[in-house]
């Protein structure tokens, strides 16, 4: 909202550079966000918070620069009497929704000669980034700039039947607005919940002639021509003047004000003021009194104020004088009882001070919230819980884990489109999908961090960052029988090859490299997990595909991601992915260390050579060998593996090094190559491997 | 004797003499210096002399063992300076050191993971709650009701009936003081929703951390002294604070809370748009109406809360110019933190 300084120094002697004021009022938390210099004048831009609509005017901010710098707050006295004609008539009013409307005036100005404003008037209107219209619209516009209250002129002798009714708009109606918009008045159906639907409007005999409290109808708008004029001052629902202006899409001055709440007890106030200076301005008369109907009494709110409530919140005793003080210079009236303060909060206030906590807010703004010492509070230790210390606990190790194996940690986000998931060949089924979504782009809650980590993947090859490992702690979110959860995944993605430099050749990372990468995983935070055939998993190719399990479960899966998706999101790499469930990798996570005596006793290595069917597996043969005498073979490894054209067909050459120690003794060699001797025929037995 | 050690000595010399580098030195040392050596083999022999030659042999003995010794650390000297000298055996070590491949944890992770430390340190709990929140939760119980221009600050994703996206961490202070007993103190960080479109400075997903302390008496000096000490631990000793009032529906008085700019010092620069301050925190006392909402006797207890935006901090603190680049995953911007 723009703030001219000149005229806030009519109504409050200040002689400080503009520059200061902005400073001061700023630290009271009138926020000026911008300073212009408009000739000899200062344009301050504000932002003013919703709880604050008495600071939506000239009088509404001298009152706080006033309550600041303790000058004398001087507003305009009106007197209307020497316009008043006993041969006008009041208007016929007829107000139908008292609660939409809880109180409208209105008065009749005739005999207008309608011209160019003065002067002044035309610098006050221009200063607020309006241009100048005529005398009556600018008048209307000054004393709403000047006093808050939106007020709306009419041409009386446009209004059919020559009355205003003031009603909700009928289904199918429509009105032209002063702007030339054609709208046409429809249930509101933006809203879900209960509440009324209808769009308040003031009307004459036969059609709405302004939307009520949002923008008047072109129809009965003030023209050069303009005679007879009908002055509203009203003060209307906000609730239902915000949800007429959000439904229409139509935010005007009068609207912002309105939704906020104006200041019921100043409707008379702002009404006789505009018609002093119509009458003045535009040579005009009108009636003795005002047509006011609706709600007329307006019972004060009265708050009983402790000082030691003061203290208590603010953590400074400040005196019952200077809250005294400081509370009649912001319009509040006070009376000192006993042990507390007795506050009239004004009517312009209603709205917002409702609470002794409110009027500690005003005592502290004023009193300057700098000034209220700094000081350390006696230490509250709050108990977090085990279940989320543990997950914490997990969490950081595998962030940490990840990152020392070379992991980036991304951040991708919870919301995909509906192509997403089609992309990915994902069920759709139990998605969350927004009501209001930005844009189809971002409608859907994921269900897997796939989609995000290919869209990382993706970004990142066509930059030309070609070598990642990329993984992410996250959520995902399900509807299951309509209940909403959000369970806690990890994603990891990788492409391309490993780091290489002048000692190092690069070597391509594979399924083998993901696998490793999460055996490490594992290890660190105490998950025993095996992998499993995975017979279908639609993202990933199903001869390159496993599933992670521990406890009986599955948590996860890992694989290559197939070309079809691949295609899909345009992605020319090889892309290797894994996706775990998080909650129950923690569940099955002891990562307590423990410590094993260190054996004493050397221990030494057979290496076994063969060659087997290419379908026998790893896992298969290494479950053969630790069985053949599990006392001493203490691992086995996998060193090498040939598949190719110098050995038969359907086979593979494996070297595998078998690992010996006994915690109780050196072995001797005869017990080694007694095992050796068993794994060997185990193994032509068994796998009809040869051996060389 | 004296002979066989002469002729040994004079043996023993040309053969350091030849020998063509230190392995071969080496050799040389053992065969004659070694433990079961030449010399070795000769000082055996001492006792079997007669007593008037033991002497004169004892002697020489003693002379030829650091001739030999000598003769032999020079030559070593001598290989070591050929061989600095011989530029093809030299090691070129301008060469870079090996590559570690090093991972990065994001930036948010790390900011989240410093602040929540220095409150934790304070004695606050790390607490967490659903993104997927009810209505009441995010608005109603925070005294922000339906149809209020209030709510204009809290554009919210909606999902169905009253479920939506939370719009800010706060409706975690609602669940905790419905569960919890006073007094308490918790920190709260998490994923918030809001639909502004995404430019560089508007993400319409971001990370708040929102902190509440509920004991007897708490106030806003005490407000002060905790943001103070936060903020001093987490942008250096000279900081700066500053509080504004403001207005914030579950707060009552409520600030916000500024930083001398730590780019300029306060001294005015693009990144504070020439003010010194940046604003980075909203503060307040608990609202009794939120007191109520949860049942708390807000008579014997006051609260404050806090909250402020991560990548807004975490921007200043690395000084990132564009929010879109903590969620593009660009390993070029990852791999700097």
């Amino acid at each position: 909202m723009k703030i001219s300084y000149d005229w806030i120094r009519k109504y409050v002697p200040i002689k400080m550079r503009a520059q200061n004021l902005a400073e001061k009022l700023t630290m009271a938390g009138l926020e000026i966000t911008g300073t212009d210099k408009r000739g000899d004048d200062f344009i301050f831009e504000l932002e003013i918070t919703s709880n604050r609509p008495d600071w939506l005017s000239h009088i509404g901010i001298a009152r706080e620069v006033s309550a600041i710098t303790k000058k004398p707050l001087n507003i305009p006295q009106i007197s209307l009497q020497k316009y008043f004609s006993a041969d006008i008539k009041k208007p016929q009013v007829i107000l139908q929704e008292n609660v939409l409307c809880p109180r409208y005036t209105a008065r009749l100005i005739t005999g207008l000669a309608i011209g160019p404003s003065p002067k002044w008037l035309i610098g006050r209107i221009e200063a607020m980034g309006l241009r100048a219209v005529n005398n009556v619209v600018d008048i209307t516009n000054f004393v709403l700039f000047e006093t808050g209250q939106p007020l709306h002129a009419f041409d009386y002798d446009k209004l059919k039947g020559k009355k205003i009714i003031i009603r909700t708009a009928k289904a199918g109606e429509e009105i032209i607005t002063i702007d030339g918009e054609k709208r046409k008045f429809q249930p509101q159906t933006d809203q879900p919940s209960a509440g009324k639907k209808d769009t308040l409007v003031i009307a004459d005999e036969n059609t709405p002639v302004a939307i009520a409290g949002i923008m008047g109808g072109l129809n009965t708008e003030v023209t050069s021509s303009t005679k007879n004029i009908l002055l509203e001052s009203a003060y209307f629902d906000p609730v239902c003047i915000r949800r007429a202006s959000k439904f229409m899409g139509l935010s005007t001055d009068s609207s912002y004000r309105f939704e906020r709440s104006v200041d019921i007890g100043n409707i008379i106030n702002a009404s006789d003021r505009a018609a002093a200076l119509i009458c003045a301005i535009a040579k005009a008369k009108t009636h003795q009194g005002i047509v006011d109907l609706g709600k007329k009494t307006n019972t004060p709110v009265t708050i009983t104020l402790r000082p030691d409530r003061v203290y208590s919140l603010l953590g400074v005793r400040i005196s019952s004088t200077e809250i005294k003080s400081i509370l009649t210079r912001l319009g509040f009236k006070v009376k000192s009882q006993a042990n507390s303060i007795k506050v009239i909060v004004p009517s312009f206030r209603k709205n917002d001070i409702i609470g002794e906590a409110d009027l500690v807010e005003e005592i502290a703004r004023i009193y300057g919230y700098n000034n209220i010492p700094m000081v350390m509070p006696r230490a509250i230790v709050t108990e977090e819980s085990e279940s989320f210390k543990q997950k914490n606990k997990i969490t950081a190790i595998v962030r940490s884990a990840l990152a020392s194996l070379g992991f980036n940690e991304m951040l991708t986000y919870s919301l995909i489109s509906k192509d997403d998931i089609k992309k990915l060949d994902m069920p759709e089924l139990d998605t969350i999908s927004l009501q209001n979504p930005l844009s189809e782009q971002y409608q859907i809650m994921r269900t897997s961090l796939l989609n995000g980590a290919l869209k990382a993947a993706s970004h990142n090859i066509n930059m030309g960052n070609l070598n990642l490992k990329l993984f992410e702690l996250s959520n995902v979110y399900h509807k299951e029988n309509n209940v909403f959860t959000e369970n806690m995944n990890l994603s990891l993605i990788l492409c391309g090859d490993t780091a290489s430099d002048w000692n190092k050749k690069p070597r391509a990372m594979d399924i083998f490299y993901l696998k490793g990468a999460l055996t490490t995983l594992f290890n660190a935070i105490g998950v025993d997990a095996a992998f499993q055939e995975l017979s279908h998993h639609p993202c990933f190719d199903s001869s390159e595909a496993l599933a992670i399990t521990a406890g009986n479960k599955i948590i996860g899966v890992i694989g290559r991601v197939q070309g079809a998706v691949l295609r899909k999101i345009d992605i020319k790499k090889d892309i290797y992915a894994a996706e775990i469930n998080a909650e129950l990798l923690f569940e099955n996570s002891r990562p307590d260390k423990h410590f094993n005596a260190i054996v004493k006793f050397p221990g030494s290595y057979r290496d076994v050579s063969m060659s087997v069917d290419s379908g026998v597996s790893f896992e298969s043969i290494s479950m053969l060998i630790k069985e053949a005498n599990r006392s001493i073979i203490k691992d086995v490894f996998l060193q090498e593996e040939y598949r190719g054209d110098k050995i038969a067909e359907g086979k593979r050459n494996l070297l595998i090094r078998v690992y010996y120690q006994s915690k109780e003794k050196t072995l001797a060699e005869a017990e080694i190559e007694a095992a050796d001797g068993l794994i060997r025929k185990k193994l032509i037995d068994n796998f009809n491997a040869t051996l060389r | 004797m004296i002979e066989q050690l002469n002729n040994l000595k004079e043996t023993a010399i040309s053969q350091i003499k030849e020998a063509k580098n230190a392995d071969d030195l080496e050799a040389v040392r053992i065969k004659y210096l070694g433990r079961k050596g030449e010399m070795a083999k000769v000082m055996g022999l001492i006792s079997s002399l007669p007593d008037s030659e033991k002497p004169a042999a004892g002697r020489l003995i003693n002379q030829v063992k650091p001739l030999l010794e000598e003769e032999i650390s020079k030559k070593q000297k001598s290989f070591t300076l050929a061989e600095k000298q011989n530029p093809q055996s030299k090691k070129d070590l301008t060469m870079p050191g090996h590559r570690f491949e090093s991972g990065h944890t994001h930036p948010i992770t790390q900011t989240i993971s410093d602040i929540c430390a220095i409150f934790r340190h304070m004695g606050f709990a790390v607490v967490e709650g659903p993104e997927i929140e009810t209505e009441h939760n995010n608005f109603e119980a925070l005294n922000i009701p339906l149809n209020h221009p209030s709510r204009d600050a809290f554009d919210t994703f909606y999902i169905k009936n009253e479920f939506l996206l939370r719009s800010h961490t706060s409706p975690v202070q609602v669940r905790y003081m419905t569960k919890h007993k006073s007094p308490l103190a918790i920190i709260v960080p998490g994923k918030v929703f809001r639909p502004d479109a995404v430019d560089a400075s508007h993400s319409f997903m971001f990370h708040q951390v929102e902190g509440l302390m509920v004991d007897e008496r708490v106030s806003l000096a005490h407000l002060r002294g905790v943001l103070f000490e936060f903020c001093r631990q987490l942008f250096g000793e000279d900081i700066k604070l500053r509080f504004r009032p403001h207005f914030f529906p579950f707060t009552e008085p409520s600030a916000e809370v500024d930083v001398s700019c730590i780019i300029c010092k306060g001294a005015g620069c693009s990144v504070c748009s020439q003010k010194g301050w940046l604003e980075i925190l909203g503060a307040g006392m608990v609202n009794p109406k939120v007191f109520k909402a949860v049942g708390i006797d807000s008579e014997k207890y006051t609260g404050f809360a806090f909250g402020m935006g991560v990548e807004r901090i975490a921007m200043l603190k690395y000084g990132i110019n564009d929010i879109r680049l903590f969620f593009e995953n660009d390993i070029r911007f990852l791999e700097q933190f």
